[in-house]
């Protein structure tokens, strides 16, 4: 497949509910790209619109040389694999990847050295003669990447795809994941709720928000130079405490003062809160603990040393420069 | 009757253990599978056969047998070999066939039932006898999932469905209609509609990823008796159409979770119609701009809450407090009081459902 260009894309559903608005964004040929963002925040509506299950209701879509303005896309060769996924109870790990070229019509000739390719590729060939009864929770993940690949898909679209594993699982699944990237190098777009999904993957990944992107950046980036507020939230997580402050130019230095705290601001903040003309006006403070999760729990987080700032302006929740 | 897909996958089975060539035809002497090539050479020693007496014999090197279904002559199996060997490898492919045309029976026996039951079809005292002769249980939970496919006649949708569930034989799998896959599912001591949600968005997410099919999943109330299992299918196929009509952006609608909107599908048009007159004095909400459509509804998904709502609009508080008093004085209701906002709120229903009979009308 080649690359995929959201411009201005808004997909309103027939009751009124707009699930992505305004949505702009480059996917490049056979880059891995991964969408962040809450629930609800419109990720599975876009890649479904890739795969073009979703028609879209403004703006363009071009997927390769193929350029949608209004309605629906035409299906395409995608690999899909989202959360609930499923093998089927009552066939072989063999049967469960050769299931569709089966229903389709094609020989076992054909079927047979697809199957044990993708087998091999995905260290599940010892496998194939067992039934999803069998398998742990990591195995079938790799049955079911297997049964998508099968087809050559053009891209690969997941959903929270590793979400339902348990940590080590899902660390050895990730892992494989990039793998098997590096091996397949196709458009690969991943969804997740989960931000430290998205930092661990470290690929470029989007912000999404209420169905619009809010900031495009990597992981590490995006933690450490949020655009706005629910950036800085969201990408930080539990991490995450925010106060109402005041801006005031003390004799040695800028202060925050906040409800019952104070904090110095540091240097480079200093400038641009000045440049803004905040000094002596209201602002909203974000910081990262570096307490342990004991120690939060134990008592309310309130901003101190260590910490990393960020102020964003308190009526348009952006982050100030 | 037994797809010729079937036979050709039980004799190439068979062959591959017993080491014998086989083949099938009716009893017009047509080839319905075979393991060796020109299986039509034998048409005219078929026919012959039909017509004997025999129920086994050799002709021209094999060994021809009669498979019979309840009496009646089915098909002729032919076994390549004239010996012992032969004979008795013959003997287990007819008894095995025989074997099929039972189950299949059986099967279009549950899968007929399952559809008359469905479609209230049957008497009362029918359901229990027949339930019972097919070894169906009575007192069971069980919910009934509909599966709406974009495009008629979906086979690989359907597939894939019996794929996922067809290994459990006491769910059953049907179709009433050419864009519906039917799921009478039978639960687990202990399953919840909390286990349905995800049965559900298992479904969705299975044919989307494997069918590549676009489809809607509506499931109805668990009932715990055979008899009930029509409602909970008449309640999944009214949740698939309130779905459409209210929450268009829902691909799983459960009907426990219809809220009002189940409520407006059972109201008579005419007295929507005569709601909507005595609200809008003879307007309709939808001569509302574009703006204000969206405001309204942006408003209702912030519960009412103005900052929040003037902050995903991107717009000032005032220009949303300035845009509802303007509504206001058009309709005399303020939003933000609960009394009128329930009052729009359902207004705004019932247009949807009004336009919703129109075009089922046109």
């Amino acid at each position: 497949m080649a690359g995929i260009s959201f411009r201005n894309v808004t997909k309103t559903f027939p009751n009124g509910k707009a699930a992505v608005q305004d949505f702009s964004l480059e996917i490049n040929d056979g880059e891995f790209v991964v969408l962040t963002g809450p629930k609800g925040s419109g990720k599975a509506t876009i890649l479904r619109m890739i795969a073009g299950m979703e028609p879209i209701s403004a703006g363009e879509l071009q997927i390769g040389d193929q350029v949608i303005k209004n309605g629906r896309p035409e299906k395409r060769n995608v690999g899909m694999i989202f959360q609930h996924f499923t093998l089927y109870p009552g066939m072989t790990v063999y049967d469960n990847i050769a299931f569709l070229m089966k229903l389709k019509g094609a020989s076992e000739e054909t079927i047979r050295p697809l199957v044990e390719a993708n087998a091999r590729l995905f260290r599940i060939e010892k496998l194939l003669s067992c039934y999803p009864r069998e398998l742990n929770d990591l195995q079938k993940q790799y049955v079911a990447m297997a049964r998508a690949n099968v087809h050559d898909p053009e891209a690969f679209l997941m959903l929270d795809l590793l979400g339902s594993l348990e940590s080590s699982a899902r660390k050895r699944a990730r892992n494989r994941l990039k793998e098997l990237y590096g091996k397949i190098r196709t458009t690969l777009v991943y969804a997740t709720n989960d931000p430290e999904e998205a930092a661990l993957l470290d690929v470029r990944t989007v912000v999404m928000h209420r169905g619009r992107v809010e900031q495009v950046g990597t992981a590490a980036e995006l933690k450490k130079n949020p655009c706005n507020f629910f950036v800085a939230q969201f990408m930080n997580g539990s991490a995450f405490g925010s106060s109402e402050v005041e801006i005031v130019k003390g004799k040695t230095a800028v202060e925050a003062m906040g409800n019952g705290f104070s904090i110095d601001v540091p240097g480079e903040w200093v400038e641009r809160l000045e440049r803004g003309g905040y000094l002596g006006r209201r602002v909203l403070l974000g910081y990262t603990t570096c307490r342990s999760i004991e120690e939060e729990e134990a008592e309310e987080t309130r901003p101190e040393a260590g910490c990393d700032f960020f102020f964003f302006d308190q009526e348009t929740r952006e982050a100030i420069h | 009757m037994i797809s010729n897909q079937i036979l050709q996958n039980t004799i190439e089975g068979l062959k591959g253990i017993m080491r014998i060539e086989l083949c099938i035809c009716d009893t017009e002497g047509k080839v319905l599978a075979t393991t060796f090539p020109d299986a039509e050479e034998y048409e005219f020693s078929v026919l012959a056969f039909v017509e004997s007496p025999a129920d086994s014999q050799v002709i021209q090197g094999y060994q021809f047998f009669k498979v019979f279904d309840e009496h009646q002559l089915e098909y002729v199996l032919l076994a390549r070999g004239a010996g012992d060997d032969a004979y008795m490898a013959g003997k287990v492919v007819v008894f095995q066939i025989q074997n099929l045309l039972v189950a299949y029976k059986e099967r279009f026996d549950k899968d007929n039932f399952i559809k008359n039951l469905l479609l209230d079809n049957l008497l009362l005292v029918d359901i229990y006898n027949r339930a019972k002769k097919l070894h169906i249980d009575i007192n069971v939970r069980r919910v009934v999932f509909v599966v709406e496919t974009q495009t008629e006649n979906d086979t690989v949708a359907l597939e894939t469905v019996k794929g996922m569930f067809s290994a459990k034989s006491k769910d059953f799998i049907t179709a009433v209609d050419e864009k519906n896959i039917i799921l009478v599912k039978e639960l687990k001591p202990g399953e919840s509609y909390e286990d349905m949600e995800k049965v559900a968005k298992m479904l969705l997410d299975m044919l989307n990823t494997e069918a590549m099919a676009t489809v809607h999943v509506a499931y109805g109330t668990i009932v715990n008796e055979v008899k009930e299992v029509s409602r909970s299918y008449k309640e999944a196929k009214m949740a698939l159409d309130v779905g459409k009509i209210f929450y268009s952006d829902k691909n799983i609608v459960a009907y426990n979770n219809l809220g009002i909107g189940r409520l407006i599908y059972q109201l008579p048009v005419s007295l929507c119609r005569m709601f909507i007159k005595e609200i809008f004095d003879g307007k309709s909400p939808e001569d509302l701009d574009e703006e204000t459509l969206v405001t309204i509804n942006k408003f209702f998904e912030n519960n009412l809450n103005v900052s929040e709502t003037s902050r995903q609009l991107y717009i000032h508080r005032n220009t949303l407090v300035y845009r509802l008093d303007k509504l206001q004085k058009s309709t005399g209701l303020d939003l933000r009081v609960f009394e009128d906002a329930i009052t729009f709120k359902i207004a705004l229903m019932v247009v949807k459902y009004m336009n919703y009979i129109e075009t089922l009308d046109n």
